[in-house]
């Protein structure tokens, strides 16, 4: 028996190899590669929004326990109508002369359980679209502060606080993807809870 | 076609093929390699500045391949979520090569798959080892010395003698 296999008949097994084993390989693509990499990004988007919201009821629930004399439950609630009368009252004020899409509501214990989907429903494309920026505004009448967290096609997420009583906040973000939904989730605080209405809103540049 | 997709085309198979010969498994190969791509992607705008963005992907694959690990992984996530595809059975001189480069220890298996299979020579196998060139040729001597007790069956007439 030889010592070593000679060089070339070594090699020539190897290209024997790799002739078979290249027709077998089934590429599943770069569009595939993009595919995935665009799940795992709206993956991590989602926890760190969820991540945000988690710290954001700890701070409302440790500010409200450091600050016993103005607990919740010492102040005085609103029905369901008159929260709703509020809301649409900031709609009105968000969405007065611009193109807008969005959406009011009062502020009760389910708020924080629902997801909001904003479709753009204006003319076509009817969706929103990859590179445009787009203006999310919101404005809470009431008392309390709710948080505003959305994600925009292409995983881009963020979050701001919405003082009920407060001035309208704006946020410009641009979506990394067409897509048809803008999702947003309202997060209340102790205080907000059946004492607020809420407007959110898009607002696209003509 | 941009640059990515173009690299994609051009080593795909290649990257794959040499995984395959490494552990055998051309599913595995295929997934492990997959996720060197997606991680490349995911860090393209700095990858692709690179004089060769291929070489950074076959490094990352190969720390995948070398780390059993990090390898069940890869493949468990992506059997999760694709359909298994069917092939035809191997021959019989597939199996003989992926039995005999089995017999090797992982190190010089991977060197021999680097010189035979990627083409390397061997300094860029020392250098993606991080070994010295005499290592890796020392490697490659004692791999071929191995292979050849697998690849070469006995001579007739010696293996006649032995029974007579």
């Amino acid at each position: 028996m030889a010592d070593t296999v000679p060089d070339d008949q070594l090699a020539e097994a190897f290209t024997r190899f790799r002739a078979e084993a290249r027709e077998q390989v089934q590429p599943p693509g770069a569009h595939a590669v993009r595919h995935e990499v665009r799940r795992r990004r709206s993956v991590r988007a989602a926890g760190t929004a969820a991540a945000v919201t988690l710290l954001g009821a700890a701070v409302a629930i440790g500010t409200t326990m450091a600050s016993p004399d103005q607990t919740p439950s010492t102040l005085p609630t609103m029905s369901t109508t008159q929260m709703q009368e509020l809301a649409a009252d900031a709609y009105d004020v968000l969405t007065k002369d611009v193109s807008a899409f969005g959406y009011a509501t009062a502020v009760t214990a389910q708020t924080q359980a629902e997801t909001h989907p904003i479709a753009h429903s204006g003319s076509s494309p009817l969706r929103w679209v990859q590179g445009q920026p787009y203006d999310l505004v919101a404005l809470c009448r009431g008392r309390g502060t709710v948080t505003v967290t959305w994600q925009a096609p292409g995983g881009v997420t963020g979050s701001a606080p919405v003082t009920c009583g407060g001035d309208v906040v704006r946020v410009r973000f641009t979506p990394r993807a067409d897509g048809p939904v803008i999702e947003i989730s309202l997060t209340p605080d102790a205080r907000a809870i059946n004492r607020a209405g809420i407007a959110v809103a898009i607002i696209e540049f003509s | 076609m941009d640059d990515f997709d173009a690299m994609y085309a051009a080593h795909f198979a290649s990257l794959t093929t040499q995984l395959f010969a490494y552990f055998g498994d051309r599913q595995e190969a295929q997934d492990v390699v997959q996720e060197a791509f997606c991680r490349a992607w995911m860090r393209w705008r700095r990858v692709s500045t690179y004089d060769e963005p291929v070489a950074w992907v076959r490094r990352v694959a190969w720390n995948l391949a070398i780390s059993n690990v990090r390898r069940a992984r890869v493949a468990a996530a992506f059997r999760r979520r694709h359909q298994p595809v069917h092939v035809p059975p191997p021959t019989a001189d597939r199996v003989a090569l992926l039995t005999a480069l089995k017999a090797l220890p992982a190190r010089h298996r991977q060197a021999t798959v680097l010189y035979y299979l990627a083409d390397l020579p061997v300094e860029e196998i020392a250098t993606l080892m991080e070994v010295s060139s005499g290592t890796v040729k020392s490697w490659l001597y004692r791999a071929r010395t191995t292979l050849a007790g697998k690849l070469n069956p006995d001579p007739p007439d010696r293996t006649e003698a032995r029974h007579g």
